[in-house]
């Protein structure tokens, strides 16, 4: 990011002012730019929120949080952690510095998402600077509400181009006692799928299901998390390895935390100059990753629902795939922050909600 | 007007287009009975493009439109406008689609909440979200008003098993939202349309996830000799970091009501029972079970009995499923309040309410989904004596707003309607108003749709 050039509010009462004088089309939301990576440049300016940081209110008896946007994500998971609690769904970026804003904006949850679910599942409210410079609040500190409309889930992957996310308010789980992680390595995507399929069909409590795929090998190798109750967790993982049959191996402590570090990093993807997220599911996975692997590596989590695919190819290509089989897909990392990619059916409904938050179009 | 009647003759045969006072009298009011209005018709849609037309036909003829399932809000939100069309979508009940690999559900709006589970379940699946209403509410008001259930701390509400909405919007265009994958692509509009209360149009056809059945259930019964003895224990069971599915509480008038109705065997004598379910693998279950256990030990319980079998655990469920209506027996008319406060405010909750019991004279019942702090107090009046009513509404805003002064919402899942339609400013800033009202506005210029409901109409 070019220093000088980015605006970089310290209230929110400043947030407000700087949208309000800004030029209409002029202003990208940035956190930390792990997952958009924008730098400040052609005629638009760069709105960077870090220094909108810190933990507002967070009652551990309550298991809700809230923070300012531009809170990095290892913050909160240190707060978090002092009192055995945690953000299920793996956020990500967070050693890079990622922010809980970013993480809302680019709607990307990590392979924990599996067991409670996403961004979407744990956000319970926001506080919105729109294009008029208001901030708008929904939802709220309470885990059920149905009071108002959900307008925070619409900034779930809205990429900064609603508004300028301010604060967000989650709920937290109690952290599991231990964990324990299977590798199996399998010498197909086939293969890698079925065994999968043989853990999701058994009623096993996984946290994590991920298939990463080998670059050129054509191998795939599973990896399903477990945690819960220490006394309880080895029979379950004896029992989840004999479901794989394909000589997993287990991780625990040390070995255990890197691997989900580094996946929740996305490591596998350094260097791709773009991240396309694409929804599937179980049953075509393995068309989806057979159709997107000639484009770039490509990891597989949430049992099947997610693809995510580290690309250099042209967006356009990407895109033009993907609208052929009817897929659907978003860049989730990369200077195309956003963009939608394969089918849209939503437009008339987006536009709507776009000119309610932004009729100016002052958000990129 | 009777232009649109005229279209709608075009639409509907005689038998599905209702319009004489006599076959409109059952579409006056929902399960909140306080407000009635006649609508001007109601039609009996079959098909989505019977429904997409005649939105479209509402919206050119700038009238009001109401889809209804099965009329259980008890917020007021299905009640018809005045001049205005009912759409009944309860013959649109098909489960389009059931993928037991890909664990979703693709239904019509008008399919009864409980017949996915009971369509999932030889597979092993359920839908999760289960409002004590879930036999005879439909997936459509479910989505309209995301609706709760008893297992919302830890599996979310309805707008987190919703994947994929195809909808009417307010002026007939028809949009797909989301889709069959649990992660959607883009900003969450599934999210957004859920809780919409009807006002960004009708859904069509929901898609909506479902989950594994747990391997197995632990539930516990516990008895206490204080309401505050049974809150303080469900802030003792998150602090051991246990994640149970329901944690749910009733106090003595209620428990009294239930064993009068299905002697379900709670402890007569308790001034409160505290319900709480274990789930998950049957050796995680069992973990979990030994340190309950510890936990309640320690928080001086009167009596802990734990569910032997199916059977005992759908006996204890039943008692606390029917409070509602076994509340009914004991009273002639109550009305049933849904406030929400944070968790650890639930104690602060309960003297207080006790006290405005007391203030305004009239018998209040407890029954309350602990586990996200999400009250129902049911207040007790007899319509037929002179003042009562107007006590029992006095008595449901003050605890209304308590709720908000503690932090809280008016509503943890029956919705805002037209009952609660004059605390929503309470509980949000007239800059979040005005935005409420401007997303209505973008989606809906004409306000056609479920107009008067959460929003007041705009001058």
């Amino acid at each position: 990011m070019t220093a000088g050039l980015a605006l970089s509010p310290a209230s929110l009462d400043e947030l407000q002012h700087m949208v309000t004088t800004s030029m209409p089309g002029r202003l990208r939301v940035a956190g930390a730019g792990t997952k958009a990576r924008m730098t400040a440049g052609d005629g638009w300016q760069v709105l960077d929120l870090r220094r909108l940081s810190g933990i507002i209110s967070y009652n551990p008896a309550e298991c809700v949080f809230t923070a300012l946007a531009g809170t990095p994500v290892a913050d909160i998971d240190a707060v978090l952690a002092a009192h055995e609690q945690y953000l299920p769904f793996d956020p990500t970026h967070v050693r890079a510095g990622g922010t809980i804003g970013g993480s809302v904006a680019s709607g990307l949850s990590g392979s924990g998402r599996y067991r409670y679910g996403g961004v979407r599942d744990f956000i319970i409210g926001a506080r919105v600077v729109d294009g008029h410079g208001r901030l708008i609040a929904s939802g709220g500190q309470v885990v059920k509400n149905a009071a108002g409309f959900l307008t925070h889930h619409a900034l779930v992957g809205s990429a900064g181009r609603l508004g300028a996310i301010a604060e967000v308010t989650f709920k937290v789980f109690p952290r599991p006692e231990a964990r324990a992680t299977l590798r199996a390595p399998c010498a197909s995507m086939a293969d890698a799928v079925a065994a999968h399929e043989r853990l999701r069909a058994a009623a096993m409590d996984l946290e994590a299901l991920d298939i990463a795929l080998a670059d050129a090998s054509g191998g795939a190798t599973v990896w399903a998390r477990l945690a819960g109750a220490a006394d309880a967790l080895p029979a379950r993982v004896a029992r989840a390895a004999g479901l794989l049959a394909c000589g997993a191996d287990t991780l625990t402590h040390d070995g255990d935390q890197r691997v989900w570090s580094d996946a929740a990093e996305l490591t596998w993807a350094a260097g791709a100059p773009a991240l396309v997220k694409v929804s599937t599911t179980p049953s075509r996975v393995l068309d989806v990753a057979a159709a997107l692997g000639p484009l770039g590596a490509c990891r597989v989590q949430c049992g099947g629902a997610v693809l995510l695919l580290a690309t250099a190819h042209p967006l356009d290509e990407v895109h033009g795939l993907l609208a052929h089989r009817g897929w659907r897909g978003v860049v989730a990392c990369g200077p195309a922050h956003g963009r939608l990619l394969g089918t849209a059916t939503a437009q008339a409904f987006s536009a709507r909600v776009h000119h309610a938050l932004d009729p100016d179009q002052r958000f990129h | 007007m009777s232009d649109l009647i005229a279209a709608l003759a075009q639409l509907y045969p005689p038998d599905r287009l209702l319009t004489r006072a006599a076959s409109l009298v059952s579409y006056e009011s929902d399960g909140l009975t306080a407000f009635r209005t006649r609508p001007l018709a109601v039609v009996l849609a079959e098909t989505n493009a019977e429904v997409v037309e005649t939105v479209r036909l509402c919206h050119a003829a700038s009238v009001p439109f109401v889809a209804r399932g099965s009329g259980t809000s008890l917020s007021g939100g299905s009640v018809p406008l005045a001049d205005g069309i009912v759409i009944a979508l309860n013959r649109m009940n098909r489960i389009l689609r059931l993928d037991p690999v890909d664990r979703v559900a693709v239904v019509e709006p008008g399919v009864i909440n409980l017949d996915i589970s009971t369509a999932a379940e030889p597979h092993g699946l359920y839908y999760a979200p289960d409002p004590s209403s879930q036999s005879v509410c439909t997936i459509g008001g479910n989505v309209a008003f995301n609706s709760g259930g008893a297992h919302c701390f830890r599996h979310g509400m309805t707008a987190n098993h919703v994947l994929g909405i195809e909808a009417v919007l307010p002026d007939g265009t028809v949009v797909r939202l989301g889709g069959d994958s649990v992660e959607d692509a883009g900003p969450d509009l599934t999210g957004l349309f859920v809780g919409s209360e009807g006002l960004f149009g009708v859904a069509l056809e929901i898609t909506v996830r479902l989950i594994p059945r747990p391997e197995a259930y632990r539930t516990v019964l516990a008895s206490y000799a204080s309401l505050q003895a049974a809150g303080d224990a469900v802030t003792r069971i998150i602090a051991a970091g246990l994640l149970p599915g329901a944690m749910e509480i009733m106090d003595r008038l209620a428990i009294e009501a239930a064993e009068a109705a299905v002697h379900a065997g709670y402890p007569r004598e308790a001034a409160a029972v505290l319900l709480v379910e274990l789930e998950g693998e049957k050796a995680q279950a069992e973990a979990d079970l030994a340190r309950l256990r510890a936990v309640l030990d320690q928080s001086a319980p009167t009596h802990v009995r734990v569910a032997q079998n199916a059977d005992e655990r759908a006996l204890l469920w039943k008692g606390r499923k029917c409070a509602f209506s076994a509340v009914g027996r004991i009273s002639p008319d109550f009305i049933v309040q849904d406030g929400v406060v944070p968790r650890t405010k639930l104690g602060d909750a309960l003297v207080a309410i006790e006290q405005l019991s007391a203030q305004h004279g009239l018998r209040v019942a407890n029954v309350f989904h602990a586990g996200d702090g999400n009250l129902h107090p049911l207040i007790l009046y007899d319509g037929r004596e002179h003042g009562q009513l107007e006590r029992a509404e006095a008595l449901a805003t003050a605890i209304l707003r308590l709720c908000i002064r503690l932090g809280g919402s008016i509503t943890g899942e029956h919705g805002v309607g037209l009952e609660k339609r004059a605390f929503l400013p309470e509980m949000y800033t007239p800059d979040d108003m005005a935005f409420m009202q401007r997303l209505r506005q973008a989606v809906d210029g004409r306000a056609v749709a479920n107009r008067g409901k959460m929003l007041a109409v705009p001058a």
